[in-house]
Formats: structure tokens, C-alpha cells, sequence
């Protein structure tokens, strides 16, 4: 309570005090942010040296961006490559201690109207909504055009729906910084030695899938005579398509496509996946197995890491979770249980192979925007690509960032384990983090991509391979099966920021069908009931979200 | 005016001849006297127009559809809009009603128990044990529900957890899903709530019993009265003051339901039986960036607790002679 009343008045001083500050000193700001990037004309890259520019940002800097060498954030390798090789000279408006507060400071700027900084990194979709909306922000279309490297044309034209977080009717307003992609993906964990136990197969479809579960519940796969296990474990709590804990491919296996909680194109219009008639197969089937004993009854209580633990303490017998699951929070089992065997397989899928499981972006929400004064846009792309090389693995960083910090070569040959330095380190430094993005912006699906190839026998060559090898057997098992399910991925098509009736209502109607799922399975509220939900949602705002939504997926088209 | 009047009487003036004085006059007389003490709270009130009165100039977002870029001056105007959304939904009503019951629960036996507990433990007459029973009680308090809500998860869990294997073995009935089923979950929730709170509010009662003169238990015991009768008609009656002001001045919070308690311990299947005005307030309005929408139902709430607290007040002055100044 006290938090609750603290964040409502803090929120009021801050306003209150926000009001002062933007009468106030509006203008006097307004100087200092922007002297270094207007204050240089534009640079024509006609041939000539190229004129140093300032650049100004601002970013989180938390306790896991590590510094050597009495360097900081403003004064280190990498501000100091850039100023060299670039003539960018990278300089921090403000900084934070954490994420959290970057964004309440963002969000603050904007309302008291001081000028933002060049680029910076969000990762909070309704900043980013507002952000666009107040202006303030560059639409970059034309620069991205113009600008942008070939291979940065290649990789967002690969990944272009990504750039639909992005895009108005009038213009693109930034761009997605890439993850792995695929990382919160997930894929069927099995206590082999249950399934030795038994003598069974894993499971390749649904009914398979049953089958293994009715063995992990009534089978006494433990082996100590008593039936207290039970066949799978997921999380309820959220949603029923979970990062950790998930669900979503018992839907995927009936419907081929739409899941629980995302929005999926239909014959050309984005539909609500939760209430497609589609999913009613796979809720049914989960109301069976729930009162055949197969799954955790207290599955809506648990939230997807708590989900985990039943799985952990040998009670539950498959899980899905993402590849590399078996590092955390997995390998707890092997704690309580020393001859427990964990293995990874596919998902089980529906009859005709039908299959879709739950993806988060590709971005995991964060994307770089800039300020509408910033006039130094090329020299950024610039810089963007040479970033890119130690994804490439071309240029300058071939081996990683910069040497002596995230690798040393020794005998030509670069090592990435900073306790084998020649001068060890306790503790690496951390260079990826010195950049403008928080982090070494990835190729989406590369590294599921690698695993593949090592699991199917291929020899590490690159570096990005050689990186990957040095995990254990099963991961890399898991990410090559990741790989292999890459058609069954289901991504959140919409990608706009939330619609109007989605923020006065649409925290009531997922409410609503979370409650309306979770009662289904786990209560005697009956299947049919569904068909009122969708009627309900539909009836309740939903056709007007719906309607929304696919306004905004017009325009991006 | 006392002052005045002392001043005159310490010069041998009668008392009953009235000093024929313009009040500003005696603002200035007094205030010769007593200025230091005026700078000495001068902080203080600033502090509180500053940080109290000001800020509550941003309540106008209420009435407004608030865009941050957009400041104070600029947002649209909607009136009453957000008063009347929060009420539109059906949701609304049900959650309500939820903090109403849940909250009301709460104070009747946030009061009473205290009071018991308090009352049992003034008879204990080993003065170790009577210390570690009340250290022991009131270290729940300073657990978070963050934490607490965790470890509730675990006890109460039906595969195994304490609570249930306690009840399956005694009773031998099956397990109670306490945090799954609507009408235990509120039990769930008020009884938690009690048993890390009744030792920490218990203090303030065990002070009152302390305060209590000894003179009275002995003139009781003189007059053969028994412990049972010590209590009922000297401990009692000696607390009921501090009981009647604790217990109104708990009505301020009839809409406060407990955010961080309620918010990690409900999950889908007791949504309507938990959900409560903060929760939803959390995820409608400070989820989804509505700060118009969130500041509406803060003021509908202070606007109750306001008339609450005032009414209260007002029983405390009039059953047990409470007055603020």
C-alpha cells in the first residue's frame, strides 16, 4: 500500500516539479544538449577528412559493464576508437544506475521538455509510442535510404517486420537493435532417465505427448512407490504462452499458427489468438489432462521461473523452456538428484505436423531513435556498421572488440577466457557495453543457427563458432532443435504502439481471458464457456481493438 | 491572553477588569515573545506546502487527458470522463467491493486480535518469556510480502506444502487449495495479514496496560476481585481509549486492501475474489501509461478515506475523548 500511495505522489511531485523546470529553463537546457551535434554543420563525406563530430547519448550503466584500466563510461577504449577512427566524439548527457531509472529519466525529459539526446536506446514500448508521438523524435526513412551499409540493408530487409515497431502512416522513426532472436523460444525438456525408466519413446505428436505423461503420473517413474509425480509443468499465472514455462504449443499443435496472447495474420487481418475458435481443441485437451492429474494444479499460482520448480525438484517430468534452460534454472534438479538425466527434444505437434510455439520480438523491444535536431545521421550509420563487424567478424574487430580487453591473441590465436589472459583477469571487462547500444547488436537466429551446424557435426571455424562450441553437449542440442522448429515460431505481429481502446480496456479483457483459461482448465467451469469468452470479448471491446489493430497493420503494410 | 492576564495579575491588578487590547496588539506582544519558536517550525511548514500542498496542483490530470510532452497546460480537457470510466467498467464495481471486504476484515480483526494477544500476554508473569514472545511476534512485520508471498506459495502449496500436510493428517480431509479457491483466499489474505502484524500493533496496547495505575489492581485484589475481574473491569476499560482510536483511525484506510500483499499472492483463478482497487489501478492505469486514469481513482480514494478519517475522528472524540489539538 505504502509503495502503491509512494509511486502515485512521487509521480505528482515529479510532475509538479516538471512544470517548474520546463517553464523555467526550457531554452537554457536546450543549449547545452544541443551545442555539440547542431552546433557542427553537417559533414559532406566528399573525399576529404571527415570533420569531428560530437555525438550525445545516454544510457544505463550498470554493475555488469565492467571497466579496465582506470577507464569509465566517458573515458575508455571504445569512446576513444571512435573519436580516432570515426571522429565521432561520444559524449553522455546523463546516465543511470539502472534501467529502470533510464527510462523514468527519459520519460521525464520528454515531459519537462528538455532536449534530447542525439540517439539513445529504448526498450519500453509505450516511451517509444510517446516518444514518436511528441515529435521529438527524427523520421530517419529518408537517411536510412541513403545511409544505411548494404549488409545493415540486408539484415533488416531479412528481418524487415521488425522495423514495424517503428512505423507510422508518416514515417520510420528509428530502428530495432537485434538479439539472438530466438532466445526465449521454447523447447521440450524430458527426464530421460523417467522415460528410460518406463521405456518410452519421446514424444513426437499430441497423443504421444499424452501417452508420456499418463506413464509420468500413474507409472511411478521415480520408482519410490508412491504417485506424486506428474507429467509437465507450465505457468498459468501471466498468460498461458510464457518465456519460461510454457504452454503455448498445445495450442499451436491444433490451430498450425495462432497461440494464446499474440496477435497472428488470418487471410490478411491480425486476429487476437486467444480468442480464435482454433484454440478451443487445445483447451479442452488441457482440461483433460488437468483432471487426469497430468499437470500442476496450482499451475495459475505459479509464475514461469516458480513454474520451474517442480520440474526441479523431480516431480514434474517435462517442461518447455528455452535452449539454454539446462544451465539455469534446469540444472538445479542435479542438486537433489544425482542420477537424474535431462534431455531435449522438439515440441510435440498436432496431426498434419501442425505446430507453432510463442517468440518474444526479435528485439526483445529495444530500439534505437534520435532526436529530430540531430544532424549528424550518416556519421551514426557509420558507426553502426563498424559495430557490426564483430558480428561479421570482418574489420577491425575480426577476433572481438579491442585486444587486451575482451580477448588477447596468443600465438596468433585469440583467447576469450579472461582468467587465461596472460595476465589473468578475475573479472573480464566488458567493451561490448561501451557502445552507444547497451550491447553487441546481434543477428537474429545466428547462434540457434551455429548450433545446428555443430550438432550436425560441422567443425568450430569461426569465431562465433568456436564461442559456441565450448558449451555443453545438450545445448547445443537444444539450440540446434530451436533451429529446426524456426517454421513453428509465432511472433507477436502487432507491433504498434498500444492502441487507444487497448489502454483503457484491454488490461479488463486480458484479465478476462486469462481468468476465463484458467478457470476452464483447472476449475468445473465447462469448455463451452469459451464460446461466451470470445462473444464477451468481442462484445466488450475487442472488435474495436481488433479494428485497431489492423488499422495500424494496414499502415505498415 | 492568558499571558496577558498573568502579567497583570503578577502587578496586583484584579483579574475580572478586562484588558482592552486590539487583537492585533496582542498578536504583536505575543508574537515579540514567541517568534523564535515561529522560525523554528518555519522548515517544517515549508516543507509541507512544498511537498504536500503543491503537488496536489497535479490532481487537474484527473480532469484531464494527460500527455507528458504535452505538460499541464496543454492536455485536452475531459471533466469527468475518468470518474465515470471507473465506474463504466464492470470490473470496477466487483473490485470494490473486493477491498471493501477484504479491507473491512482486516480491521476488525487487525483491532481485536492485537487486543487479545496483548491482553493473554499481560498475565504472563515470567518476564523472559513474556520478552521473547513479543520480540518473537513482531519480527513478521519486518518481512516484505515480496518475500512472505513466496514463502505463503510453498506452505500453503496442495502437493505437499506444510499447511495442507498438517490438515490432511489431522483431519484427514483432502487439501485445501488455499491460494486457488475465491472464499480462502480472502481468508488466506486476512489471516497472513494478522499473523505478521497483531505482535507489532499489539505494542501500543501493552504500552496502554503499562500506563495503567497499580493502585486500581490492588484496591481490586483487595476487594476480592479475581484476574478475570481485574480485567474485564480495570485493564479493559484502562485500553479502551487507545482501542477506539486505533480501530477509527484505521477506517481512513477502508479502501486499502493491502497492494503489495493482494499483488503477489492472486493469480487468474481468484481474480474475482481478489482483485482489489490498487491491483487493478496497477495494471489498468500504471501499466498501460494511463496517469490520468491512475490519478482519478487516487483521488476518488482519498476523497472516501478524507471523509472517513474526519468521521472517525469524530467517534474518537466522542467515545474516547481523542482530540489531535
Amino acid at each position: 500500500m505504502k509503495y502503491k500511495k509512494g509511486i502515485i505522489r512521487s509521480s505528482i511531485i515529479i510532475l509538479i516539479l516538471s512544470l517548474f523546470v520546463g517553464c523555467g529553463n526550457g531554452s537554457g537546457n536546450n543549449n547545452q544538449a544541443t551545442n555539440g551535434a547542431t552546433g557542427n554543420p553537417p559533414v559532406a563525406d566528399k573525399g576529404g577528412e571527415k570533420l569531428p563530430i560530437t555525438l550525445t547519448t545516454a544510457r544505463p550503466i550498470g554493475s555488469d559493464v565492467i571497466f579496465i584500466n582506470g577507464e569509465d563510461i566517458t573515458n575508455n577504449v571504445h569512446n576513444k576508437w571512435a573519436k580516432d577512427t570515426l571522429g565521432i566524439e561520444i559524449k553522455d548527457l546523463w546516465t543511470t544506475a539502472d534501467n529502470t531509472a533510464y527510462h523514468t529519466k527519459l520519460r521525464l525529459a520528454l515531459s519537462t521538455n528538455e532536449e534530447l539526446p542525439d540517439v539513445f536506446v529504448v526498450q519500453d514500448r509505450s516511451l517509444v509510442a510517446d516518444l514518436i508521438a511528441s515529435g521529438k523524435v527524427m523520421d530517419i526513412s529518408e537517411a536510412y535510404e541513403q545511409y544505411a551499409s548494404e549488409r545493415l540493408k540486408g539484415l533488416y530487409g531479412e528481418f524487415s517486420e521488425a522495423l514495424n515497431q517503428l512505423k507510422t502512416e508518416n514515417g520510420l522513426y528509428g530502428l530495432p537493435i537485434f538479439t539472438s532472436g530466438d532466445g526465449t523460444n521454447p523447447v521440450l525438456w524430458i527426464r530421460q532417465d523417467w522415460l528410460d525408466t518406463l521405456k518410452l519413446e519421446a514424444p513426437k505428436t499430441i497423443e504421444d505427448f499424452e501417452k508420456v505423461m499418463d506413464a509420468f503420473t500413474n507409472g511411478d517413474p521415480d520408482g519410490n512407490g508412491k504417485k506424486d509425480t506428474i507429467g509437465f509443468a507450465f505457468s498459468a499465472r501471466e498468460n498461458f504462452s510464457n518465456w519460461m514455462s510454457d504452454a503455448s504449443f498445445i495450442f499451436g499443435a491444433y490451430s498450425g499458427k495462432a497461440i494464446p496472447g499474440s496477435w497472428t495474420e488470418i487471410d490478411g487481418k491480425l486476429k487476437l489468438g486467444s480468442v480464435l475458435p482454433e484454440m478451443k481443441p487445445g483447451l479442452a485437451k488441457m482440461k483433460d489432462w488437468a483432471a487426469k492429474g497430468y499437470l500442476d494444479a496450482e499451475s495459475p499460482i505459479l509464475d514461469p521461473i516458480k513454474a520451474t520448480e517442480s520440474f526441479i525438484q523431480g516431480r514434474a517430468g517435462m517442461i518447455a523452456a528455452p535452449s539454454w534452460s539446462e544451465g539455469w534454472p534446469l540444472n538445479g534438479l542435479y542438486s537433489t538428484n544425482k542420477d537424474a538425466k535431462i534431455d531435449v527434444y522438439p515440441l510435440p505437434v498436432g496431426s498434419d505436423g501442425k505446430s507453432a510455439r510463442f517468440m518474444n520480438t526479435l528485439n526483445e523491444n529495444k530500439v534505437v531513435v534520435f532526436n529530430k535536431n540531430f544532424k549528424n545521421i550518416d556519421r551514426f550509420f557509420e558507426y553502426f556498421d563498424k559495430i557490426y563487424d564483430v558480428v561479421y567478424e570482418t574489420g577491425d574487430f575480426k577476433y572481438g572488440y579491442f585486444e587486451g580487453y575482451d580477448y588477447v591473441l596468443v600465438n596468433g590465436e585469440p583467447v576469450y577466457d579472461s582468467k587465461k589472459f596472460p595476465t589473468p583477469l578475475e573479472k573480464g571487462p566488458t567493451p561490448s557495453k561501451y557502445s552507444l547500444f547497451w550491447n553487441t547488436p546481434e543477428i537474429p537466429l545466428k547462434g540457434s543457427a551455429i548450433a545446428n551446424r555443430l550438432y550436425n557435426g560441422a567443425t568450430p571455424t569461426t569465431v562465433g563458432e568456436k564461442k559456441a562450441a565450448t558449451q555443453n553437449e545438450v545445448t547445443i542440442k537444444a539450440g540446434s532443435i530451436n533451429f529446426d522448429l524456426k517454421a513453428s515460431n509465432s511472433p507477436n505481429q502487432f507491433l504498434g504502439a498500444p492502441t487507444q481502446t487497448m489502454r483503457s480496456k484491454g488490461e479488463s479483457l486480458d484479465k478476462m481471458i486469462l481468468e476465463t483459461y484458467a478457470r476452464i482448465v483447472f476449475t468445473d467451469k465447462s469448455i463451452d464457456d469459451f464460446d461466451t469468452l470470445v462473444k464477451d470479448w468481442y462484445d466488450k471491446g475487442g472488435q474495436q481493438i481488433e479494428d485497431e489493430v489492423n488499422t495500424w497493420y494496414q499502415s505498415v503494410k | 491572553m492568558s499571558v496577558v492576564l498573568l502579567e497583570k495579575k503578577d502587578e496586583g491588578i484584579p483579574v475580572q477588569i478586562p484588558v482592552q487590547q486590539s487583537r492585533l496588539d496582542r498578536f504583536k506582544k505575543g508574537f515579540k515573545r514567541t517568534w523564535p519558536l515561529h522560525v523554528l517550525i518555519l522548515p517544517a511548514f515549508i516543507l509541507t506546502i512544498l511537498f504536500h500542498y503543491v503537488p496536489m496542483l497535479g490532481l487537474v490530470i484527473a480532469f484531464q487527458d494527460y500527455k507528458p510532452w504535452l505538460g499541464f497546460f496543454k492536455s485536452e480537457w475531459v471533466g469527468l470522463t475518468h470518474f465515470r470510466n471507473l465506474f463504466m467498467f464492470e470490473d470496477s464495481v466487483n473490485v470494490i467491493w473486493n477491498t471493501l471486504i477484504i479491507s473491512v476484515l482486516k480491521i476488525s480483526f487487525g483491532v481485536s486480535v492485537p487486543v487479545v494477544f496483548a491482553l493473554l500476554l499481560n498475565e504472563v508473569r515470567n518476564i523472559g518469556l513474556k520478552r521473547s514472545i513479543q520480540t518473537l511476534v513482531y519480527l513478521p512485520h519486518f518481512l516484505s510480502w515480496v518475500i512472505l508471498g513466496g514463502i505463503l506459495i510453498d506452505v500453503l502449496s496442495i502437493n505437499g506444502g506444510l499447511v495442507n500436510r498438517v490438515i490432511t493428517s489431522l483431519f484427514g480431509i483432502d487439501p485445501i487449495f488455499f491460494l486457488g479457491t475465491g472464499n480462502w483466499f480472502r481468508t488466506t489474505l486476512v489471516v497472513s495479514d494478522i499473523w505478521k502484524e497483531f505482535g507489532f500493533s499489539a505494542i501500543v496496547y501493552l504500552a496502554a496496560i503499562a500506563g495503567i495505575n497499580p493502585s486500581l489492581y490492588e484496591a481490586a485484589e483487595v476487594d476480592g476481585a479475581t484476574r478475570w475481574k481485574q480485567i474485564l473491569h480495570i485493564t479493559i476499560p484502562g485500553m479502551l481509549p487507545i482501542i477506539v482510536v486505533v480501530g477509527t483511525l484505521q477506517l481512513g484506510n477502508i479502501l486499502n486492501a493491502g497492494f503489495d500483499q493482494v499483488f503477489n499472492l492472486y493469480n487468474p483463478l481468484v481474480y474475482r475474489e481478489g482483485d482489489i482497487i490498487d491491483t487493478f489501478v496497477y495494471r489498468n492505469a500504471l501499466l498501460e501509461g494511463n496517469f490520468s486514469f491512475a490519478t482519478a481513482i487516487g483521488l476518488f480514494k482519498s476523497v472516501i478515506s478524507f471523509g472517513m478519517v474526519v468521521y472517525s475522528y469524530r467517534l474518537a472524540y466522542k467515545y474516547a475523548n481523542y482530540r489531535v489539538w
